[in-house]
């Protein structure tokens, strides 16, 4: 042992330097691995937190377009919510159809409230479907569908039915004996093709 | 500091002999003496001295500094025997011999070489049976000194057994003086005693004597009643008139087995043998010779160093005090003797570097002779591998350290908008929200057509003899039923035809996916057609 330990002093005492060069190199080789393992894993910290805050920057950004968003969704949902049905109140429903055949001068020959499905729990709305029938010329009954589409009411046609019904004979009377007056469905011109519309419609109504 | 001149060669002398280490630094200019600007004596033992002494004299700068070294291992090998010359090229003849002659095991581990024991010149590979010097060391005591050295900053170019050189000088001191007689070169070991007989026909080599220095303390001991073998050997330093007046006691036992070697040489050879000199002795110990020639009935060897230098070559520095005859040994290492040089000069590696020396060196275990260029590679390649991690370290630390800082930017830009992005999150639930029940609302009641732009565009579609009977939507799609006014050739065609645009219809076309006539059915009166159209939505409404 003592043999070696003067040969390794030996060794040292003749190549100081390099010795000392030889020893600090491995030690910082050694450091070296070290420092970069934790770098490694400092990186990968790094670069989650980095990812984390430009997502954070960036959907700082789109502050202001959600809260437009979100505005215009609220508006859109008032104003549904505003023209939802209630299924309990027939006269006020068959009323919004009324001041569509008087809007539109057609007569409607039947209107009925049909009974709805009960919705899902989750679900915020339900549909209250109507039939109605009506018969009219060519552009009554566009002016009529016409209302009915531009209404505050939503609702969605399931079925509908445009059948010829002959032509118009006479100009019928209005109230007081005057002939289309307001308020009162205008008579189609003699020889005009008559239009029956069969429609059956479901309205957005509150659950 | 000596050495601070640049254009001179400085070496060192140095002999480790069993007695002393001796060490002198030598200036060799291009031409003239080699001159000896300092020299040293130290004990055996006393490493630190030398090295204090070295680095007083030598640059300390300087890795290494050459040497011609000599020393005196007790196991060397040096006697003369009859071999068959011309076996020597054979590589086992010399170590085989020496093991069976001298009961030398380990042969393969020693370094021999056969010398003329007249003119220490190697025998040549050739010719019959012929005396020769054998002389042998093994490789353990050489690495024992060189190793030595190297821990000294030492590099030996020459390592020599000094008795040969001594020899040499010897044969050459007598041939000067034109003395006929031998000499005996008496070497006193600690347990042993050798003696090599310098005569006509060269060295001869009778066998060792049984008592060394140990018999002389011995006798000491009794003599000066003395029982510490460290008290008497001190007593032996000091040569005082009492000590003098009882030495031929002291020798008596090597002088006694000693004689009738010398008697027996003189007798055999016929030649006188004149005086008789002790290698090696110190000066505290130079009291020894006197006694033992007389023991052995010879004379002591009277050697003038200071007269002898200048004739090989040596020179002593100004200021310098002359050295004592116990010096032979170690400049007969540096002597310019006279005779015959080797025709062909010997490479450094070679072992025989003329009469009289033998490099005993194990070049192997040397660092490289290209040692500036080695060295320098070396602490270039180390260096560099330093630096270069050092580098590296550095910029990895200023890297970490960056990382660090923009680790600490974004925790903080995170903590500062912490509660805007808390409040956006909350924003965008509640927009999910609102938005899931906007979907579900027109989920309820979307629509693939609006029913007025649908009857515009039947309307807009229909040809001039076409009368729609009935149009009946639900929820696959609408069929269009009526009449067409027409030939039934022209009737096909013109349906044809008009299938075909409400197929390419831009309106329509986006609501159908297709459209087909489903039925076809003539009239009477051959002059129109009843039919249906089938137009399919391109999705099922649900």
């Amino acid at each position: 042992m003592n043999a070696l330990l003067h040969a390794v002093l030996g060794t040292c005492r003749r190549y100081p330097f390099v010795i000392a060069a030889s020893a600090l190199a491995i030690l910082l080789w050694v450091a070296n691995y070290f420092i970069w393992r934790r770098h490694q894993e400092t990186s990968a910290g790094y670069q989650t937190l980095q990812r984390s805050g430009e997502d954070m920057l960036q959907s700082l950004t789109n502050h202001g377009r959600i809260t437009a968003e979100l505005a215009t969704v609220k508006e859109a949902l008032a104003y549904i919510d505003n023209n939802l049905v209630r299924e309990g109140d027939l006269p006020e429903n068959n009323g919004y159809f009324y001041q569509l055949e008087t809007a539109s001068r057609i007569r409607l020959q039947a209107l009925n409230q049909l009974s709805s499905m009960p919705p899902p729990p989750e679900q915020s709305y339900k549909t209250v479907p109507f039939t109605l029938r009506t018969t009219g010329s060519y552009r009554q009954i566009l002016r009529f569908l016409r209302e009915l589409e531009t209404g505050p009411r939503q609702f969605r046609i399931q079925n509908f039915a445009l059948t010829q019904a002959g032509t118009a004979n006479e100009p019928a009377a209005g109230p007081g004996g005057q002939p289309g007056g307001p308020g009162a469905a205008a008579a189609p011109a003699p020889g005009t093709s008559l239009i029956t519309l069969d429609l059956t419609l479901e309205m957005l109504a509150h659950p | 500091m000596i050495f601070n001149q640049r254009n001179t060669r400085h070496s060192l002398l140095i002999e480790v002999n069993p007695y002393q280490i001796l060490a002198a630094a030598l200036d060799r200019p291009d031409s003239g003496p080699v001159v000896i600007e300092a020299a040293a004596e130290f004990d055996s033992h006393d490493d630190a001295g030398l090295r204090q002494w070295l680095d007083q004299n030598f640059d300390k700068a300087k890795s290494w500094v050459p040497c011609i070294g000599g020393f005196a291992p007790p196991e060397a090998l040096l006697r003369r025997e009859s071999i068959q010359a011309r076996r020597l090229s054979e590589a086992d003849y010399l170590p085989d011999l020496i093991k069976e002659q001298f009961k030398i095991e380990q042969s393969a581990n020693w370094k021999f070489a056969a010398l003329s024991p007249l003119e220490g010149t190697q025998v040549a590979a050739e010719g019959m049976a012929r005396p020769a010097l054998l002389c042998g060391v093994s490789h353990s005591d050489v690495h024992q000194v060189q190793q030595r050295l190297l821990d000294h900053r030492l590099l030996p170019s020459r390592l020599e057994l000094s008795l040969l050189p001594l020899i040499g000088t010897l044969a050459d001191f007598k041939a000067r003086h034109n003395d006929k007689r031998a000499t005996v070169v008496v070497v006193i070991e600690q347990e042993h005693t050798t003696a090599y007989i310098l005569g006509k026909e060269g060295v001869s080599t009778p066998g060792p004597v049984r008592h060394g220095f140990a018999s002389i303390v011995q006798a000491a001991s009794k003599e000066f009643e003395l029982k510490d073998a460290a008290e008497v050997r001190d007593r032996l330093q000091h040569a005082d008139d009492e000590l003098l007046l009882r030495a031929s006691k002291f020798v008596r036992a090597i002088g006694r087995d000693l004689k009738p070697l010398v008697d027996s040489y003189e007798m055999t050879t016929g030649q006188p043998v004149g005086e008789i000199y002790c290698a090696y002795l110190p000066p505290a110990l130079s009291w020894i010779a006197e006694p033992l020639a007389q023991v052995v009935g010879r004379a002591a060897l009277a050697f003038d160093c200071a007269a002898w230098m200048p004739m090989v070559n040596l020179q002593l520095a100004d200021g310098q005090p002359a050295l004592g005859r116990h010096w032979l040994s170690a400049l007969s290492l540096i002597a310019d003797l006279p005779g015959a040089k080797p025709a062909k000069a010997p490479k450094d590696t070679d072992t025989y570097q003329g009469p009289w020396h033998l490099d005993c060196r194990l070049t192997g275990n040397l660092p490289s002779s290209d040692l500036v260029r080695s060295r320098f590679m070396a602490n270039a390649v180390a260096g560099t591998m330093a630096v270069g991690a050092l580098m590296i370290v550095s910029w990895q630390l200023y890297i970490d350290n960056s990382l660090r800082t923009e680790i600490s930017y974004w925790n903080q830009r995170i903590k500062d908008n912490q509660q805007q992005a808390a409040d956006l999150k909350a924003l965008t639930r509640t927009l999910e929200e609102q938005t899931a029940r906007l979907d579900q609302a027109y989920g309820l009641v979307s629509s693939p057509y609006r029913l007025t732009e649908l009857l515009m565009a039947y309307g807009r579609t229909r040809p001039e003899r076409m009368s729609i009977q009935s149009i009946n939507g639900f929820a696959g799609g609408v069929v269009l039923r009526g009449t067409l006014h027409a030939p039934s050739e022209l009737a096909t065609q013109q349906l044809r035809a008009y299938v075909e645009t409400l197929r390419r219809d831009k309106e329509l076309g986006l609501v159908f996916g297709t459209v087909a006539l489903t039925s076809l059915e003539r009239t009477e009166d051959d002059n129109s057609l009843h039919f249906e159209v089938a137009c399919k939505f391109k999705e099922a409404q649900p």
